[in-house]
């Protein structure tokens, strides 16, 4: 049986649960986020229902039709350019704040889209003593309207049913009055265009984005004075206006709420947690917690990890024929990619932490708290959602700055995003953490819990050092101001979240796995052979590590990294982990593995035990700060720099973050040997 | 001796292949992506 192709896109406000929605229908798992942002880009997806292959395309959260950010020219450019391309729009209202979200639900059904109305979480609302008339809003808004619970499930096949049926609803009344001053020019650009809808016309002169079209419809009224004079904001400023007076008359039909309601967990916890001193108490404390999870609860699955590598080292060493490829695996491959797959625990529980957090809305308070301590810094506002998700990974948060309008305040966040300790550095801080900071406890919590909770801020504050002296050099004198909403605490999806987790840490096992194996072969290949020291042969084999070429190679480097305390070994960690961070740790892995001469045990007793010549142990504590100062600093990782140049499009800031970050990971980490030494 | 020279062979095929998929991640990087005219912002890897 044939199947029919329908395309439908998801709309709405930001943090309304729109990719909660498209999860729910496409059975994905689109990354979702209790705040605002966390969908920058469009995202598609399809199901199948009686028959038909539906295709959900899920846009970037938006409060108007016209744009003020990148990711909502997006949404505006798919929902208007593409109207021919799909069948309707489903608009996802949220029952806290329906009046905010009309705004965009008008203008959409004034464009002539067809579209079907989403309330969510209608629960909620009645838990605080709202009450909606449905049918009233319905017959006010001629729409059909489904009552959801996203995160439950609920009113999802009822919605797959409706889109089956077709029943998008397109208005055939305009709900706003063009402005009498203004209707002459858009009846005459309406005759002039032969476009039938007069509020298509009217976003066209209201909006910036438009204003390519704008001029091919000037050219065509041959430079009507009217035109000349119109200015964009002052127009939307207009329609926003009556709107929302026209919204408050339905409002007051449709809603109704119990006064003196009593006060909500949510207002309560608030009290605390987005206190000016508590608040930042909390944040500390919660994570302290976190950090001490990390290490507590990973280090098990680490050792099982751990063991198994070095057993599966030895078993292919034992029972493998003797020879080059022999050696290659088991000791170039395995203990490479082991070397990194042993911190996929922690990963993924602090991942899994900090998701818990983020579902259960405390990461927008975060982003409440950091607002107020950014701003004498110079950054604020929408600067803090990329820098708060730079945590993770710097990638996504370079490119969720699309929703900074402010181009120079972009530009500095771009910059310093980088600064913030993504989780690629997680394991270059944990293994030599665990060389050079002792075993010991502070009223419980692990001076190593407290050394990465250290590193975590070292990042955030650079971050913030570097943003207050762009601020000088760029001269950035606008601001763009955080608007959002702070959602009411919910109970964590501990399952969903899992299944998150679990798909983000096979992720970084396949991603860096994939870049460490090739690595482990390089490095294995270039220190099995040396120079030959009989004239019959042009190359040794088997050589030891330190005749090796990769030896000879990082000797090369020693002049510019002994400074710093590092020995050739880690200046050829350095350079693999251009790569990624991470590399450097699997390099270590492999070195280690392969020298000889190296103490016996596991490798991290290896590297603990390594004596340079001069008897001084090579991850001594001047060394061990030395190199976390490195990669606190350094930017070691292709990809950011590759996503910094397509954001910015800017080789010179591109360079000059490279050359900079660089630069002051040397310096930081030279001054710090030299004091600790 | 045969065999020792076969692994060799392989040795060097695969050393070939590792620093030419190295220079394969490393360069897809930097590659601008060619947007068709019906690109929707979408990213690599999100549009299914």
């Amino acid at each position: 049986m044939q199947t029919e192709n329908t395309k439908i896109l998801l709309v709405g406000n930001p943090n309304v649960g729109k990719s909660t929605i498209f999860n729910q229908l496409c059975n994905r798992k689109q990354k979702t986020g209790n705040y605002a942002g966390v969908t920058v880009a469009a995202h598609s997806g399809k199901y199948n229902y009686q028959n038909q292959s539906i295709e959900i395309v899920d846009l970037p959260g938006s409060y108007s039709i016209y744009p003020s950010s990148e990711d909502e020219a997006i949404f505006s450019k798919y929902l208007i350019d593409e109207a021919s391309t799909y069948k309707g729009v489903i608009y996802v209202l949220e029952a806290l704040s329906i009046k905010r979200g009309l705004l965009l639900f008008r203008q959409i059904q004034d464009l002539g889209i067809p579209v079907i109305l989403l309330l969510n979480q209608i629960d909620q609302a009645e838990k605080r003593g709202i009450h909606i008339n449905i049918a009233e809003l319905e017959k006010e808004l001629g729409v059909k309207i489904i009552a959801t619970n996203a995160k439950k499930g609920l009113g999802i096949d009822l919605l797959k049913e409706t889109i089956a049926q077709n029943d998008f609803r397109r208005s055939h009344q305009m709900s706003f009055e063009i402005p009498t001053e203004h209707r002459g020019l858009v009846f005459k650009i309406l005759s002039d265009t032969k476009e039938e809808n007069q509020y298509k016309i009217w976003t066209l002169l209201a909006s910036d984005t438009y204003i390519a079209k704008l001029e091919t419809v000037s050219e065509q009224l041959k430079d009507d004075e009217a035109i000349k004079c119109l200015v964009p904001k002052r127009l939307q400023t207009q329609e926003t206006i009556r709107r929302y007076a026209s919204i408050d008359k339905i409002m007051g039909k449709v809603v109704q709420k119990k006064p003196e309601f009593k006060e909500l967990l949510t207002e309560k916890l608030d009290k605390v947690l987005v206190h000016p001193f508590w608040g930042y108490v909390v944040f500390i404390l919660i994570l302290l917690l976190i950090f001490q999870m990390v290490y507590y609860l990973a280090s098990y699955p680490m050792d099982w990890i751990s063991n198994f590598f070095l057993w599966l080292s030895e078993f292919s060493g034992q029972y493998l024929p003797a020879g080059p490829l022999n050696s290659m695996l088991s000791n170039g491959i395995i203990p490479g990619v082991g070397g990194i797959v042993v911190f996929a625990p922690q990963i993924g529980i602090l991942l899994y932490l900090l998701y818990l957090l983020e579902d259960s809305g405390y990461m927008a308070r975060v982003v409440f708290l950091m607002d107020r301590l950014l701003r004498p810094f110079g950054l604020s506002g929408k600067s803090i959602v990329p820098l708060i998700s730079g945590t993770a990974c710097a990638i996504p948060a370079i490119m969720s700055t699309r929703n900074i309008e402010n181009v120079k305040e972009r530009l500095i966040t771009i910059l310093v995003t980088p600064f913030m300790t993504c989780s690629a550095r997680l394991p270059v801080y944990s293994i030599i953490i665990e060389l050079v900071i002792p075993d010991h406890t502070f009223f419980g919590i692990s001076y190593k819990a407290i050394a990465l909770l250290f590193m975590y801020f070292i990042g955030f504050f650079t971050a913030l050092i570097s943003s207050f002296v762009l601020k000088k050099i760029i001269k950035n004198v606008g601001k763009t101001f955080l608007v959002m909403d702070l959602p009411t605490y919910k109970k964590p999806l501990f399952g969903y979240d899992f299944k998150i987790v679990l798909q983000k840490v096979w992720e970084f096992i396949t991603g860096a796995g994939k870049i460490i194996f090739l690595v482990s072969i390089i490095i294995w290949v270039l220190s099995y052979f040396g120079p030959s020291k009989q004239e019959q042969t042009i190359v040794a084999t088997n050589v030891k590590l330190e005749q090796s070429y990769l030896a000879k190679m990082g000797h090369q480097m020693e002049p510019v990294i002994a400074p710093l305390g590092y020995d050739w070994k880690m200046g050829v960690g350095i350079i693999t982990s251009f790569a990624a961070r991470e590399v450097f740790v699997g390099t270590m892995a492999t070195l280690y593995s392969l020298d000889d001469e190296a103490p016996e045990g596991n490798i991290i007793e290896k590297m603990r035990n390594d004596v340079k010549p001069n008897g001084e142990k090579v991850f001594s504590f001047a060394t061990g700060i030395s190199i976390l100062m490195y990669y606190a600093f350094a930017m070691q990782c292709i990809s950011t720099i590759a996503v910094v140049y397509r954001e910015t499009k800017s080789l010179k800031w591109t360079l000059i973050q490279l050359v900079s970050m660089s630069g002051l990971a040397y310096i930081v980490s030279l001054i710090v040997y030299q004091i600790f030494k | 001796m045969d065999s020792l020279i076969f692994q060799y062979i392989i040795l060097a095929l695969v050393f070939i292949f590792a620093c030419y998929s190295i220079f394969r991640i490393l360069r897809r990087n930097f590659v601008s992506k060619k947007n068709g005219s019906k690109d929707k912002g979408c990213d690599r890897g999100c549009c299914s």
